[in-house]
């Protein structure tokens, strides 16, 4: 039998665990170095009784089933996801009323904006754009936190002095102009 | 359904197409990686493969299988899991087995016994390569596509993987006959 020579060999072996695995691409060529190089026989056996091992190592443990593990982190990694889609959906919904609110006051819806106005400008305690002009006072200091009418002219004039109402009607008076023609009376007659 | 159906599905978020996925490919996810890691770690690893089937199949561009694209996670997550492994110092295979396991025949122990701890020597990416090729029998053109190799390079490195495993299943005496026998 004649030695093949070392290049072949190596050649062989390189190719030898492809050609076992029906992958090489000269296979005939391989076929013909191995009926020629014993060492290169021994090479192939040592790689048929290595793949024989690994087939009979073959593990036959069963799987477990990871799903109820698997499931619960993507739901895990869904919940926030989710949250904020739901953050989102509620800023939008919440939006639209408000801005359908808006676009409706806008349109100019007279009763409720007069009646509104009113209110404002009771709540603030300034003279609004709705209030009467025959009353040019602001609600809110119409009438006199205290009932003088059956009280003597010294003790009304007193109280007078020292209610915050009135003093707040003077201040707005002074502030805004507005006439009271009571309070204008009543200075005269105290100038007399 | 089919894996083109679950794929649709799963881009959209559906879990009950991950569950699918999970039945169809589960088994061969957990199986793949009980062998290349272990079985200690092998569970854990299975399920953040499918977590990540969920959060990447919106860019899965679909040029290749479903399976195989699971697969190519799987193998990548394995071999970072060593990779990780290894820098920690710790064993490279972690194969802490349930030696009192029913199922197993004793023989069947030492086989795997065996080729685990051979196993156990090899790089991570030769210790991939052996599995897809020797236990899951894969084609060289479908390990090529798996750990994105050119066929050439899974080809010789295939053959490095497996002299090395004859060089080190060999009883240390033999070894040292066959490195005198080469030296003279």
């Amino acid at each position: 039998m004649k030695r093949a020579n070392e290049t072949d060999c190596a050649v062989f072996r390189e190719q030898a665990s492809a050609w076992l695995d029906a992958e090489a691409h000269d296979a005939p060529r391989l076929q013909e170095h191995l009926a020629t190089c014993s060492a290169c026989r021994a090479h192939t056996d040592a790689l048929r009784a290595l793949s024989a091992r690994f087939a009979a190592a073959t593990d036959v443990a069963g799987s477990s089933d990871l799903w109820p593990r698997i499931a619960l982190r993507v739901r895990a990694e869904q919940r926030p996801t989710r949250r904020v889609a739901l953050r989102a959906a509620a800023a939008v919904l919440g939006c639209a009323p408000t801005a359908a609110l808006l676009g409706w006051l806008d349109s100019g819806s007279g009763a409720w904006h007069a009646s509104t106005a009113r209110d404002a400008s009771m709540m603030s305690g300034a003279s609004g754009a709705g209030a009467s002009a025959h009353d040019p006072w602001p609600a809110a200091l119409r009438e006199p936190s205290v009932d003088l009418a059956w009280r003597s002219a010294p003790e009304q004039r007193l109280l007078a002095a020292f209610d915050p109402r009135a003093a707040a009607r003077r201040d707005h008076e002074n502030d805004e102009g507005v006439g009271n023609a009571e309070l204008r009376e009543e200075g005269r007659e105290e100038r007399r | 359904m089919d894996d083109e159906t679950d794929w649709q599905n799963l881009k959209r978020g559906e879990v009950a197409a991950l569950e699918r996925c999970y039945r169809r490919h589960g088994p061969a996810v957990q199986r793949l990686c009980r062998r290349i890691v272990g079985e200690a770690s092998a569970d854990d690893l299975a399920q953040e493969v499918f977590l990540k089937v969920w959060r990447a199949a919106a860019k899965f561009d679909g040029r290749s299988s479903l399976a195989t694209w699971i697969h190519q996670i799987t193998v990548n997550h394995c071999l970072r899991h060593l990779e990780r492994e290894r820098r920690q110092r710790t064993l490279p295979l972690a194969f802490a087995r349930d030696r009192n396991d029913a199922r197993r025949d004793l023989q069947g122990v030492d086989d795997r016994d065996h080729v685990e701890s051979l196993l156990a020597r090899l790089e991570p990416e030769q210790r991939a390569l052996i599995v897809l090729r020797e236990w899951e029998g894969m084609d060289y053109r479908r390990i090529a596509e798996i750990l994105n190799l050119p066929l050439g390079t899974v080809m010789s490195r295939l053959h490095r993987a497996r002299q090395r495993l004859i060089e080190d299943a060999q009883p240390p005496r033999a070894a040292t006959q066959r490195w005198r026998l080469s030296t003279t």
